[in-house]
């Protein structure tokens, strides 16, 4: 079916709402503008939906009534999809510079405060160059796609955006886990082949469990695919169910702990010097490595109490997170004598 | 003239809700009686200030469902009465400043 002047309108406000607001704004959206129509004497009815649709005024200008929150340099039009788009960059720009400080200050023997260090300015740095970056092109865009023409005239009605197809709801952590196990996978791959010193086999830097490096990146591959897989579930159910919820969590379990595991232990990205072995570095120890595993192990929980939360809002349709701690602790105080 | 004349109005829009939806009624119907009063007041002004006011809990909403279509309706709830009254007061103390600041004024 085709939407009308009313949906596209609609739409041209709720996309720059956040998505908890969305659905209480368009049905209120909806019935106003239905009544207006409805007052309205003009026997044409294409034509009333016009003029309630201008009575109503600039859907950018609409959305900042009805925003929780003000913004400034980004606009409404922009903004959710600003912060969704900036919390991506910055979070996989970080890892990856993460990765990318430890792999190369470890490779040369550095004591383990220096790694620390090169590790913690790379991310400071790049989460700076990102937001900076992000923001400032968000900021061009913002600014480009004001409305030079008031609202009102039938160019600009024309110009109302059709709303999307069903998508998923944000899952900015499910993406960053698949890019986390693609990054290892490559890196994993890509370490291997240019890192070994076939000349000198004692010498060798190994990246990977001894013996066992087609089995390794094959798992690695097939997490890879599976969050894949999972993310297009997400997106297909139009957000989290409990059952992909809990496949997240499985597979958060089976990508994460061993993982950690081989970080912990030195089984992996480890300079063999010859001296020391995985029974000789322990299994939680401080060094870059444990502190790389902590952080998976902290991001796959995360991500997994996140898919229920989020499944669990969605069966209560989505009701703002304060309703739901209050509504939980109300319900878990009522049935106390 | 016209623009000074608006934003004199739109400093009531507030008090003019609360004091108009101690009648239960949706936004298009008070929106409508408050032009009908010669408040001049845009959809886009009125439907997010509203639901302003329902945040705060000056006014309390609820959906009818019982006509052709669900409609949202508001009512002043007790602390926006109270809120009123306080506006209202501010509200004569100020026509009574201006009245005698203008006794000054040759017309």
């Amino acid at each position: 079916m085709m939407p009308t002047l009313t949906d596209r309108y609609v739409w041209a406000v709720l996309r720059a709402l956040p998505p908890e607001h969305r659905d209480t704004v368009e049905q209120e959206l909806r019935a106003n503008i239905a009544d207006a129509i409805d007052a309205d004497d003009d026997d044409d009815r294409l034509s009333s939906e016009k003029r309630a649709i201008r009575e109503m005024g600039d859907p950018s200008q609409l959305a900042v009534g009805f925003s929780p929150k003000p913004s400034y340099l980004i606009g409404p039009t922009n903004y959710v999809q600003y912060r969704h788009v900036l919390g991506v960059i910055v979070s996989v720009v970080c890892f990856a510079a993460a990765l990318g400080a430890f792999l190369v200050s470890n490779s040369y023997s550095t004591p383990p405060g220096v790694v620390l260090a090169s590790v913690a300015l790379a991310v400071v740095i790049s989460g700076l160059l990102g937001l900076v970056g992000v923001t400032a092109s968000y900021a061009a865009i913002d600014r480009r796609s004001v409305n030079s023409a008031p609202f009102g005239p039938e160019a600009t009605l024309h110009r109302l955006p059709h709303r999307p197809p069903p998508r998923a709801s944000s899952s900015t952590s499910t993406i960053l886990m698949v890019l986390g196990a693609l990054t290892a996978f490559v890196v994993i791959l890509v370490g291997e082949l240019i890192t070994q010193d076939f000349a000198n086999p004692n010498e060798a830097v190994f990246l990977l469990p001894q013996g066992a490096e087609v089995a390794t990146i094959t798992y690695f591959a097939l997490i890879a695919i599976a969050f894949g897989a999972i993310y297009v579930g997400v997106y297909r159910s139009d957000g989290w169910t409990t059952r992909l919820a809990w496949l997240n969590t499985l597979l958060n379990i089976v990508f994460v702990v061993p993982t950690a595991w081989m970080l912990f232990t030195g089984a992996v990205i480890v300079w063999n010097d010859g001296s020391r072995n995985a029974d000789e570095i322990g299994v939680i120890t401080l060094t870059p490595a444990a502190l790389l595993g902590w952080i998976l192990l902290i991001a796959g929980v995360v991500d997994s109490l996140g898919s229920h939360l989020a499944a669990y809002r969605r069966q209560r349709n989505n009701p703002p997170l304060l309703t739901l701690v209050a509504d939980l602790f109300g319900r878990s105080t009522a049935g106390k004598p | 003239m016209t623009a000074y004349a608006q934003e004199l109005r739109r400093g009531t829009a507030v008090l003019l809700c609360l004091v108009n939806l101690e009648v239960p009624e949706y936004g298009y119907a008070l929106l409508a009686s408050l032009n009908k009063a010669g408040v001049e007041m845009d959809a886009g002004t009125l439907y997010p200030m509203l639901r302003r006011l329902e945040d705060q809990g000056l006014l309390e909403a609820e959906w009818n469902t019982d006509g052709p279509r669900p409609r949202k309706f508001f009512h002043t709830s007790p602390e926006g009465k109270l809120l009123a009254q306080e506006l209202h007061r501010e509200w004569q103390q100020l026509i009574a400043t201006v009245e005698e600041n203008m006794k000054g004024i040759k017309p």
